[in-house]
């Protein structure tokens, strides 16, 4: 065990790995095996999930009703790229990526002044200043602030604050290669709809194999010693709606998507990449056709938003802002998927962030329960039967 | 990996099954660790497999096999594991021009809607079998799974023929089928062991109309599923054997 002096580290503990897994800033090993994990850039998120996106897979999110959330979770994703530097590949159909990227969250404001290492931040040198000598732990005083070795590059998973966007700087010194979908394809080959393989498909997935190829992503082709790895964020957002040709939602059982998951997956696989994908799947009417693209992704989560639903006046769920359900997580590289505790998540939207907890009932939601019909619980315990309902009377009742 | 399952269904590893076609289906969990069950226990019985892998890259099975303790990428390097890359297969067919030579793919099916899984086959035969055309000592095929197919747009009649094809290919003596074919005194040698997903919650007619044909056809069904008194973390499921 390596005993470091420690480089202006807080601890000297070094673990002795016997594996050699590859160093990339803003990755970690997974609890599970050698695999390597990339953050989603929700903390909680990542907590549920087993830890973050498994490099080399894709991360399914079935979008609610207004596509709110899921493009909330995109901005997030992008986010957290370049804030421990990977590159980004970001497709949308309808709105331009460009704005999207524009309008990220700001990592919270002890990290910028780290991560803005190549500008000058006066905000940085102000908190240095403001440092009050310490009272109680004095022994403290004179280590320096922590200062991780890479900054705030290594940190797996940050803070954000929804209420301001990233500064453009930060935004347009990142790698980011966009693709958007009128400006591949022009109106005319958009009207092809009806071939077996949906061009905007195969454009989208040659440009990702540019990407990987171009980037030195492929893991199949060696690199020199002293080239930094890095991965590769893909984020294409919401694929598969109407703009892409899906015309029918899978009722005429068009394979281009499902072709196109299953192509992703083989060059994924093979490459340092992590992919977030969001779909509408509500627009779908065939339920056996969500269930075959879900095959075909590794992780899949699906949002439920209580906005214009009658779960909206419930007030079992008043501080939630809609329900999350994990559907599969990723088996890849290993026997088993991680398995949560429980499977009932919510997510709520503060001005300032988006946290994804356990669903907590609360024990009574009224003061006074004067009618079991009036009981919220046990509306959500029983909802197929109605107002009168005799089910579910205990044996004391009479 | 798992003796109990042996026992029970009387595979050895030092006396592989015979004959046999064993169909594995999952419903709304995955099946899928009962490949990697079977695939060791050929591979350590140190007997000849032939793995299609079109839900899985290679990485995987042998990430896996490392953990199990079973040398997946020296098996393959000596021969005893033959590895049929699926999922290459397909990504070159998606993004290869249709004009260009499709070539000596495999799965030319995906594009073109008038061929079927004939090369297929005609791959996995090359693989397995000697110059003779003959099999050689006890060998198993495991297809990892056939639902992916039917997602890609293959019929499910033209998946059930090539499983037909590759059963008389490993299994030829079962009753009735095959005595136009093969003289009957000829022992088989190989088994089958295939995966397809179904789902109990989804109407999905092409994959029901598949698993049916395959049921039929098979001497073993193994049923994986979750347990039916809801979401456990420890214990993941249950599973019958037909």
């Amino acid at each position: 065990m390596a005993a470091s002096t420690g480089k202006g580290g807080v601890t000297s503990f070094q673990k002795k790995s016997r594996t050699k897994t590859l160093q990339i800033p803003g990755t970690r090993p997974s609890s599970q095996g050698n695999q390597l994990l990339v953050s989603t850039g929700v903390p909680s998120l990542d907590h549920i999930i087993g830890g973050g996106i498994v490099v080399g897979t894709v991360l399914l999110v079935e979008e609610d009703s207004f596509g709110n959330y899921a493009r909330l979770l995109m901005k997030y994703f992008m986010a957290e790229g370049i804030m421990t530097r990977h590159p980004l590949l970001l497709s949308s159909a309808e709105l331009h990526p460009k704005q999207l990227l524009r309008d990220l969250p700001a990592p919270v404001s002890d990290d910028i002044g780290k991560a803005a290492l190549h500008q000058e931040d006066v905000s940085s040198e102000k908190n240095v200043e403001k440092e009050a000598t310490m009272k109680i732990a004095w022994r403290y005083q004179n280590l320096r602030t922590e200062q991780p070795e890479l900054g705030a590059f290594s940190k797996f998973g940050h803070y954000y604050d929804l209420s301001k966007t990233m500064s453009s700087e930060m935004i347009d010194t990142a790698p980011s290669r966009l693709f958007y979908l009128p400006d591949e394809l022009p109106l005319e080959e958009q009207g092809m709809w009806n071939s077996i393989r949906n061009p905007a498909y195969v454009k989208l997935l040659q440009s990702i194999q540019d990407v990987v190829r171009e980037g030195q992503f492929d893991l199949t082709v060696p690199q020199p010693k002293d080239v930094s790895r890095t991965v590769l964020r893909i984020g294409l957002h919401s694929l598969g709606s109407p703009l892409w040709g899906e015309q029918d939602g899978g009722t005429s059982h068009d394979t281009s998507l499902p072709h196109f998951l299953h192509a992703l997956r083989a060059v994924l696989r093979t490459s340092l990449t992590a992919c977030l994908i969001t779909i509408p799947t509500h627009l779908f009417q065939d339920m056996a056709f969500t269930r075959r693209l879900e095959k075909l992704c590794d992780s899949v989560i699906r949002l439920e938003s209580f906005a214009g639903s009658e779960k909206e006046q419930n007030p079992a769920y008043k501080d939630y802002h809609g329900l999350l359900y994990i559907k599969q997580l990723s088996q890849a590289n290993s026997l088993l998927s991680y398995m949560p505790d429980c499977n009932d998540f919510a997510f709520k939207l503060r001005r300032k962030k988006f946290a994804v907890e356990k669903l907590h009932l609360p024990p009574e939601l009224q003061d006074s329960q004067q009618r079991e019909q009036d009981d919220p619980v046990a509306a959500l315990k029983t909802p197929s039967t109605g107002c009168f309902s005799t089910s579910g009377k205990s044996k004391l009742d009479f | 990996m798992f003796t109990e399952l042996n026992v029970i269904l009387g595979f050895d590893h030092l006396k592989p099954p015979k004959g046999q076609f064993v169909l594995i289906s999952d419903s709304l969990t995955d099946g899928s660790f009962l490949i990697h069950h079977f695939l060791s226990l050929y591979i350590k019985g140190g007997w000849k497999v032939c793995l299609l892998a079109l839900a899985q890259s290679f990485g995987h099975y042998n990430a896996v096999g490392q953990k199990l303790g079973v040398p997946l990428t020296q098996a393959r390097e000596k021969g005893q594991l033959r590895f049929i890359d699926g999922l290459k297969c397909s990504l070159q067919m998606y993004t290869c021009a249709p004009q260009e030579g499709q070539g000596e793919n495999p799965l030319r099916a995906l594009r073109d809607k008038k061929a079927t899984l004939r090369p297929l086959y005609d791959l996995v035969k090359t693989q397995i079998c000697s110059e003779e055309g003959v099999l050689e000592g006890p060998t198993l095929l495991l297809v990892d799974d056939l639902s992916v197919l039917v997602s890609l747009g293959v019929s499910a009649k033209d998946v059930s023929d090539f499983m037909h094809y590759c059963r008389v290919l490993m299994c030829p003596t079962q009753q009735g089928y095959c005595r136009v074919l093969m003289c009957p005194t000829q022992q088989s040698q190989g088994a089958i062991v295939s995966l397809v997903h179904k789902d109990a919650d989804v109407e999905d007619e092409e994959n029901s109309t598949l698993f049916r044909h395959m049921a039929y056809h098979g001497t073993v069904h193994l049923a994986v599923e979750g347990l039916s008194s809801g979401y456990s973390r420890d214990v993941h499921g249950q599973s019958n054997l037909y």
